[in-house]
């Protein structure tokens, strides 16, 4: 049976005025839907750039360095199994693949006053196989 | 609300006040198959320390293979509903739908700061 070799990327990039002074958690999804087979997943990671600052003292008080990503790879039902960023590791293959969903996540932040500035950027990639 | 975003490139949306200020810019990136899609969960209202602060997202650009969605609606009709919504006249809200807006102010950080920001 033919392999087919797959691609899932998905990137936030965000930027607040300093007048904001709660940041709200980040979380994106990217999905694509497959063909009932065999799945396995040869890498999955995740990178991030940038974070959450003090204004104008760029005290940095990021305390997620790299953001969370899970792909969820969805077998039917309510059957799904879950992989963790970082691995360059093959997984054990999947059967029965439907669908998976790449989810990023990063941190939110409540300050009292406009003391925070933003500029981050977070992405995640995951190469697969279908058989 | 929820931004949905069907197709791969890039897509940026800005959440503005009623005065068409940029509080917040976000792009977002998707790759993969042609029917590759992405959902981005906004919340509609911001803290400032002036208090609770409503806002309304609005869609600056797309990529040629995209199309994007708020709430499941035409992102310049929601645009323009939701401008109403919190406070803008119907002139400025067709102004806002059409995407004229103030973008961050200049002490905001830039996509170059990235790399200029400085770490103790």
């Amino acid at each position: 049976m033919a392999t087919t070799e797959l691609m899932l990327q998905l990137e936030v990039e965000q930027q607040l005025s300093t007048d904001v002074s709660s940041i709200n958690e980040i979380l994106a999804e990217a999905v694509m839907f497959l063909n009932d087979g065999t799945v396995t997943v040869t890498e999955i990671a995740v990178q991030k750039l940038g974070g959450v600052f003090g204004n104008n003292i760029a005290i940095p008080i990021d305390d997620s360095p790299t953001g969370y990503v899970t792909l969820r790879l969805f077998t039917g039902g309510e059957n799904e199994v879950d992989f963790f960023a970082p691995s360059s590791v093959p997984s054990p293959p999947v059967q029965f693949g439907q669908a998976v969903l790449l989810e990023l996540r990063d941190a939110g932040f409540t300050a009292p006053q406009n003391v925070l500035q933003v500029a981050r950027r977070l992405g995640a990639h995951v190469y697969f196989q279908e058989t | 609300m929820d931004i949905l975003i069907k197709g791969p490139g890039e897509v940026t949306v800005c959440l503005v006040d009623r005065a068409g200020r940029t509080m917040l810019r976000e792009t977002l990136r998707v790759f993969g198959s042609q029917t590759v899609s992405a959902r981005r969960p906004i919340e509609l209202e911001l803290t400032t320390s002036n208090g609770k602060m409503p806002v309304s997202p609005v869609l600056v650009f797309r990529g040629e293979q995209q199309t994007v969605t708020f709430d499941g609606k035409e992102p310049a009709a929601f645009t323009r509903h939701r401008c109403k919504e919190i406070g803008c006249t119907d002139k400025e809200a067709e102004a806002v739908a059409r995407g004229e807006i103030h973008h961050l102010p200049r002490d905001a950080p830039t996509r170059s700061s990235f790399a200029s920001l400085a770490r103790p």
